[in-house]
């Protein structure tokens, strides 16, 4: 199997030099490796630094030390210290990101801000709007709610929003941070199938789903991060089921 | 997967510039290099050294050190030692600036059709129905009403002089915008239109943006990266959500915890 995702000894701290010069500990020699096709659920208590995680493999946190190589279109790259451009070429094909929170820019129609990443990428406006379409529709959102800005749409409306950008594009590598989390069950039930689905075509997930039956049904590895994770690499592995 | 973008050059790239007044400080040994397509962001306090940074690499300003290399269309040039017509042809064709203040962008006493066909016809467009044209497609992209077209710009209120000023600058499709505070005097409904037209712009364009701004929200849904300046120094810089959602200097660390809404 293809390796995707590489974490070696990977640490992190946050220094918050305006509240007293406070150091929180996260990871300590952290390790993890994920392969095509994979699925790994995070688990582990309510702060121990399972969206930290996620957020350092996006590069949306800054890595202290160690290793985070991604297979990126077969080139091995180093994403914890690489330079911003090379940050956004990986976000931009290899991984995708599906966060808690939708962030848009306001008055933007929700269909835009699902096409945006194929937009990106160079695909054609019809082509874009006609798959922002069927993901829409899958997710349950009403037409009429299409061209208005999701700024205003409910938790688990923006949420589905999120979903359909996320998963517009194919990545080779996806994180999920809760992606089900304000969901009612029919719409669990759509995303775990697109989830599975993407899973088939060989894209490799890392996710936190707090539901242990998503969890299954997602045939997920299971890897626990115990709080302020310091044991040395080979014991992080420790699938729980 | 198509992934050939990933072959482009810089289209600036910034060596070690700094500006010095007299002995005081403007800015101080800045480097970084923008790609076609990006937008990059310059934060930070008023007195740090933002305005005169853009000043200098978008060859307003004659910096004290440094150099400015531009990869346009007649090839790399050095913005602070080419020939003056090499210089202005490269600025006034492949480049635009929009001013914090709109009366230093704008010709305050020609009419709004006049100041966004201006760049038209100094590119080559003689076709005066096809500028007029132009101009009024340009005043309904930044909100303003058609029927002003013919209208002076001291008749306008200070946002929508800002909107005629992206409209005079945008209409011959630069590649390389510098913007300085472009949101800051608008009302909040105007500069949501206007970070998602600048946004499909980027896109749509491969237009690479310099934007200075005290503005953490902005950038946020603008600029790609971002440079944090303060008492003349990049203190930190990197892509924008690492630099706002996990900053690492002490400066940067009380900017961002000081705003309501990031």
């Amino acid at each position: 199997m293809k390796c995707m995702v590489d974490v070696d000894k990977l640490n992190k701290d946050f220094f918050l030099h305006t509240q007293g010069e406070a150091k929180i500990p996260v990871f300590k020699d952290f390790c993890l490796k994920l392969e095509q096709g994979e699925s790994v659920a995070l688990v582990g208590p309510s702060g121990v630094g399972k969206s930290t995680l996620l957020r350092l493999l996006y590069g949306n946190y800054k890595t202290g030390s160690g290793k985070i190589m991604v297979n990126h279109d077969g080139d091995a790259v180093n994403l914890a210290g690489a330079d911003p451009h090379t940050v956004l070429h990986i976000r931009k094909w290899t991984i995708g990101y599906v966060s808690q929170f939708l962030r848009v820019i306001p008055r933007v129609p929700a269909i835009q801000v699902v096409m945006e990443p194929m937009r990106v990428r160079g695909a054609s406006e019809k082509v874009s709007r006609v798959l922002a379409g069927e993901l829409l529709t899958r997710l349950r959102i009403p037409k009429r709610l299409w061209s208005l800005s999701p700024t205003t749409f409910s938790g688990g409306e923006q949420q589905r929003i999120n979903i359909a950008r996320g998963f517009i594009s194919t990545y080779p590598v996806m994180l999920l941070d809760e992606p089900t989390a304000s969901l009612d069950s029919d719409n669990t039930e759509s995303v775990i199938e697109i989830i599975k689905e993407a899973i088939s075509m060989g894209t490799a997930i890392i996710g936190i789903f707090h539901d242990e039956d998503i969890r299954n049904r997602i045939g997920s590895r299971s890897v626990k991060i115990q709080p302020f994770n310091n044991h040395a690499c080979s014991k992080q592995l420790i699938p729980i089921d | 997967m198509c992934m050939k973008d990933s072959n482009h050059i810089p289209l600036l790239k910034v060596k070690s510039i700094s500006k010095y007044y007299g002995r005081r400080i403007g800015c101080r040994k800045i480097d970084f290099e923008l790609w076609p397509g990006e937008v990059l962001g310059i934060v930070g306090e008023s007195g740090s050294g933002k305005t005169t940074l853009l000043n200098c690499i978008s060859g307003q300003m004659e910096p004290s050190e440094g150099a400015v290399w531009y990869a346009g269309n007649g090839g790399v040039i050095d913005m602070c030692a080419a020939p003056e017509p090499q210089r202005r042809l490269a600025m006034r064709t492949e480049m635009g600036t929009v001013y914090q203040n709109p009366r230093d962008g704008l010709r305050m006493h020609i009419s709004a059709g006049g100041n966004i066909g201006e760049r038209l016809m100094a590119n080559g467009l003689r076709h005066y129905g096809k500028v007029r044209r132009k101009a009024l497609n340009w005043l309904e992209k930044v909100e303003i009403d058609s029927e002003r077209i013919d209208d002076i710009p001291v008749t306008f209120s200070g946002g929508m002089q800002q909107r005629l000023q992206i409209a005079r600058n945008l209409v011959t499709n630069p590649r390389l915008v510098f913007m300085d505070e472009p949101t800051s005097g608008l009302d909040v409904s105007v500069q949501a239109r206007l970070l998602d037209l600048l946004k499909g712009l980027v896109t749509e364009l491969d237009l690479s943006m310099v934007m200075v701004t005290h503005d953490l929200a902005v950038t946020r849904l603008l600029a790609h990266r971002l440079i944090v300046m303060k008492d003349g120094e990049a203190v930190e810089s990197g892509l924008t959500d690492q630099v706002l959602d996990d900053p690492q200097h002490p400066y940067t660390q009380l900017l961002v915890s000081s705003i309501l809404h990031p």
